[in-house]
């Protein structure tokens, strides 16, 4: 399973009244010589295979994939 | 005490403006609130395909989180979550950051992952297309989520750019090679910006094509159902036209919330130089 530390950052303790954050440097702030900062955001995607499956319930096997 | 506030309270409008204000990252594409009368966001017609599940987490009568969050269906009856065509996205109220003793409690991230996970369920959404702003340097709690039910993550660099800082402040921070293409840019590109103060004019003129190609361009590449020829004359966007030897080579489209600006896409006409245009023109 992917999880926080392979993306280089801090998984977080929701027990914990302190922040979550990161300490990777993938995802520092950095100057740039476009004189900004660098910042890194996140897409991501998740297919739920098991709704999927629920979706074709029903159908003839013909239908299905 | 934590709370969730969705689109059909009424309490919902007056919260999600303060959210939008305390945002560090003020996304205009996200933290318009949709249907409303100042809204700068028009939507396609297949508005009526998405439903509006963007919601607040309150904590102290204060929000915390807010989540900008839409249901579709596909052609085939199947569920995805995004928003508007978009990635759903969170938006995180930086006061509560930085006194995070005040109401940045444990209980507001863990309201924020239950409701998560309780539309997904609810919804059985077959994907979720979610993006993480990374705001403060803080990772969502919504990606947690995800990540932990299987998501791929991919990683996109953001710039940002302190522009209360005086011009000679932001040249100083530039580059020198960087600093050298701005330079060029000014020296031989005569920059036009479209926006909702003059956009009427242009309508009619020879370069009327030219804008409404640079707006169908936009939403080609994000592939939403935003209108950003109504963010454009609503003055919420504007259009930085250049031109070269006199003629029109490229252009770039810009959204803003008169705080935050976002640069979204720029393109070349074949006839362009083959020189860095796009530095001058941001």
């Amino acid at each position: 399973m992917l999880h926080g530390k392979r993306l280089g950052c801090d998984r977080f303790d929701l027990a914990s009244p302190a922040l979550p954050g990161f300490s990777g440097s993938e995802f520092s702030i950095d100057a740039d010589g476009f004189g900004g900062m660098s910042h890194t955001r996140l897409k991501l995607r998740l297919i739920q295979l098991g709704f999927f499956a629920e979706a074709f319930v029903g159908l003839p096997d013909s239908a299905r994939l | 005490m934590h709370s969730i506030i969705e689109t059909s309270d009424s309490a919902f409008p007056a919260f999600w403006k303060e959210l939008a204000e305390n945002d560090p990252l003020q996304n205009p594409l996200y933290l318009q609130q949709q249907g409303a009368a100042s809204s700068p966001v028009d939507l396609a017609t297949t508005e009526s395909e998405f439903e509006d599940r963007s919601f607040l987490i309150i904590a102290r009568d204060a929000p915390v989180f807010g989540c900008s969050l839409t249901t579709h269906k596909d052609d085939r009856g199947g569920t995805h979550m995004g928003y508007f065509g978009m990635e759903a996205s969170t938006h995180v109220n930086c006061t509560a950051i930085a006194n995070p003793s005040n109401n940045f409690e444990p209980q507001s991230i863990c309201l924020l992952q239950e409701h998560i996970t309780r539309l997904m369920e609810e919804v059985k959404s077959h994907s979720v297309d979610y993006l993480d702003p990374v705001s403060c340097g803080v990772m969502s709690p919504i990606t947690q989520v995800l990540l932990e039910r299987g998501a791929t993550p991919t990683v996109q660099k953001a710039q940002l750019i302190d522009l209360s800082l005086s011009e000679h402040a932001l040249d100083r921070n530039i580059s020198k090679s960087y600093r050298g293409l701005i330079h060029w840019g000014r020296r031989n590109l005569q920059l036009k910006t479209l926006s909702a103060s003059n956009i009427e004019l242009s309508r009619g003129e020879s370069t009327d094509g030219f804008l409404q190609s640079a707006l169908n361009l936009a939403s080609q590449r994000f592939e939403n159902c935003l209108g950003y020829e109504a963010l454009l004359r609503k003055g919420n966007a504007f259009l930085v036209r250049a031109n070269y030897q006199g003629d029109a080579i490229a252009n770039a489209l810009f959204v803003h919330n008169h705080k935050t600006c976002h640069y979204l896409t720029a393109s070349t006409t074949a006839d362009a130089p083959h020189r860095p245009i796009l530095h001058g023109m941001i």
